[in-house]
């Protein structure tokens, strides 16, 4: 096993993985940028380097960087987290260029899987079925337009370099085919540095179901059941369940065994995530494959016991699989909710802004993974996820109270937050039955984007409010007249100092 | 000191009182007992009301505008005192900037585009400008129906959070 290594990302994961080293006896290195300096990971790491100011692509996107501080601090690996460098060939072969492990799967398996186009061959060679569409990059929005015209509208323009939805646009109609290729090829080009777009066709009602796969470097390889993550906005998913109500055992064994025989056909290695979208006739197509660890890895650690990133992190030192696949266990529901620093009533623009307070649920069935703290920034720079709420119970309904459960003790306070979404969503009608497809926020959006403010809570906000309103007048007043009179909030601001608050 | 709240189309009237440094609250004419204990300074209460508990957040904006979140429900309050509210009444009939609506970058980013022309008419709900921020392109739609009196952006400038990106005059 590796004595040291590093980890080349932020936030959440960074931490996730220096859990996972601790757990394991290994030195745990972070970089970070600028407004990162403060930030968890290199709080929690063993050691910490400076890698830039904050725009990624010159820090968690400088990859002759990242490799220099790898070599100078003897690191043995190094674990890309998800995002960022993690599925860049480029970066994985320069690292292992340099001499160090990169804990992912072979670079060869990287540009197969990673090119969408690519992928889509290699899964219909093997017999995978897949979404009709082009095999080949569009060059030109004309080009699009043919191809739309031949499959049918609506279509998906989505980034060959893609993931995370990312330069990924959903066309209609031909009059918006112009402006959607342009906007999908520039988010493309600045979020990857690769333009190219492919066209599928759009499926109605289709559901978002993934398998995890893990494969080790001696031929091995199993997959750890599936996680539906069909709830999802601008194409980036919202909350993750496994196991998925619709997937029988049948559905299970057969996305599975497809799931394996793909990444076994791209000589992949270490943890994967086979994605598909499912039918309402449990018809399956494969949509790409993600070559690394998966944001919403904790729901299948908690329904079948095994630690993903430690599992990582044993393949890549060279350690056998240690279990086969009927070890694989499916033990009660899982489901994880992403607490995005985003205002769902206001269609989840990105909020920003110090978190002021903060505390995290926990008791019977709830895990953390978060990468905030009382006091923390929130930065403009990165991706908005704060944390994520998993949470566990015997069956789905047990999970489900569970999960609002943890929703209502959660105090984040500082930026908006998606959890006043979640907690309309766990309430939701078609939510609790498990009616989900994609277009769940579509469909059901109007009744969870905005809650509706109550006449009697409306009254408590009232009073809340004007009380608020004349304690700031009085504190003005009792500045300007201290030398006379004591002001209460002095006395106030004293006694919470002498607590120490 | 009377005040007017209003949080969406709902209205209160209150009145407060002062006895030293101990703020009062009547609501149609009779008192109401507030039991609000702060939790943390940084805004946190706990209410309690006959006998119910609430988890508070407030956050106070300045110029009588509160964000307040009952156990996570978030609304907005607009409180006014008597003052104010006679002070806005005269500036409406006097014909002052009454109507015009600023539309104000919600978070720092990029002007990726201004999709709008002065002058245009426009539906609440439309989108006016597009800011990139944390790598996602978002669009800022309209919060009225009224037409464009005046951009105050450019296409590529980068903006700051509560920028004013145009106004808007409601119809």
């Amino acid at each position: 096993m590796f004595r040291k290594i590093l980890i080349a990302n932020r936030g959440e994961i960074a931490v996730r993985i220096i859990r996972a080293c601790r757990d394991l006896g290994i030195r745990a290195a972070v970089i970070y940028s600028d407004p990162d300096r403060t930030g968890l990971p290199v709080q929690l790491a063993d050691e910490a380097y400076r890698i830039g100011p904050a725009p990624a692509l010159e820090s968690y996107l400088a990859i002759e960087r990242i490799v220099e501080v790898a070599r100078k601090c003897g690191a043995e690996a190094i674990h890309p987290g998800y995002g960022f460098l993690a599925e860049n060939a480029q970066f994985a072969a320069e690292v292992e260029k340099a001499g160090i492990r990169f804990i992912g799967p072979p670079v060869e398996a990287i540009v197969k899987m990673g090119d969408k186009t690519e992928a889509r061959k290699l899964a219909r060679q093997v017999g995978v079925p897949t979404i009709p569409g082009t095999t080949d990059p569009v060059q030109t929005a004309q080009e699009a337009k043919q191809v739309a015209d031949s499959i049918g509208y609506p279509v998906l323009l989505k980034a060959a370099a893609g993931g995370g939805g990312k330069g990924m646009r959903l066309v209609e109609a031909p009059s918006e085919m112009e402006s959607a290729f342009r906007g999908a090829q520039s988010e493309a080009r600045s979020a990857f540095g690769d333009g190219r777009i492919y066209i599928e066709k759009y499926l109605k009602r289709p559901r978002h179901i993934e398998i995890q796969i893990l494969a080790d470097r001696h031929g091995n390889a199993i997959h750890l059941n599936e996680r539906e993550c069909s709830i999802q906005r601008r194409h980036q998913k919202l909350v993750e369940e496994s196991p998925s109500v619709l997937v029988t055992p049948e559905l299970r064994r057969q996305m599975g065994e497809a799931a394996v025989a793909l990444a076994r056909a791209a000589g992949y290695t270490n943890a994967g995530t086979v994605e598909f979208l499912v039918d309402e006739e449990r018809n399956f197509y494969f949509l790409e494959m993600n070559t690394r660890l998966q944001v919403e890895h904790p729901v299948t650690e908690w329904v079948t016991g095994i630690d993903l990133v430690e599992e990582q992190l044993r393949i890549a030192a060279g350690e056998q699989l240690r279990w086969k696949q009927e070890d694989i266990r499916l033990e009660g529901h899982a489901i994880e909710v992403r607490i995005y620093a985003e205002d769902p009533s206001s269609g989840f623009l990105p909020s920003t802004g110090t978190i002021r307070f903060l505390r995290e649920p926990s008791g019977p069935g709830i895990r953390c993974d978060s990468g905030i703290y009382s006091g923390c920034a929130v930065e403009p720079y990165y991706d908005p996820l704060l944390s994520k709420l998993i949470v566990w119970g015997r069956d789905r309904g047990e999970a489900l109270r569970r999960l609002r459960r943890a929703l209502q003790e959660y105090q984040i306070f500082g930026v908006e937050t998606t959890i006043p979404f979640f907690l309309r969503l766990v309430e939701h009608p078609a939510f609790q039955k498990g009616d989900l497809s994609t277009h769940f926020l579509q469909e059901h959006g109007e009744d969870l984007m905005n809650g509706t403010v109550e006449a009697d809570e409306a009254f408590i906000g009232a009073l809340v409010s004007v009380w608020a309103q004349a304690r700031a007048r009085q504190k003005t007043t009792a500045e300007t007249d201290h030398y006379t009179h004591t002001s209460n909030w002095k006395r106030l601001g004293r006694e919470w100092m002498l607590r120490g608050i | 000191m009377k005040y007017q709240v209003s949080i969406g189309n709902q209205q209160f009237e209150l009145l407060v009182e002062n006895h030293g440094g101990d703020v009062r609250l009547f609501y149609g004419g009779k008192p109401v007992v507030l039991d609000l204990s702060p939790v943390d300074p940084a805004g946190f209460y706990s209410l309690i009301v006959d006998g119910k508990q609430y988890t508070l957040w407030i956050d106070s904006a300045g110029k009588g505008k509160h964000r307040v979140w009952i156990d996570h429900r978030p609304l907005t309050a607009v409180v006014e005192d008597e003052r104010t509210v006679l002070k806005n009444l005269l500036k409406k009939s006097s014909g002052g900037r009454a109507g015009i609506e600023e539309v104000k970058a919600p978070m720092p980013g990029l002007v990726v585009d201004v999709i709008v022309r002065p002058g245009q008419e426009v539906k609440a709900g439309q989108g006016l400008v597009i800011i990139e921020a944390m790598k996602m392109e978002n669009e800022i739609r309209s919060p009225v129906d009224g037409k464009v009196k005046q951009i105050r952006v450019e296409k590529g400038a980068a903006v700051e959070k509560d920028t004013v990106l145009l106004d808007i005059e409601a119809s």
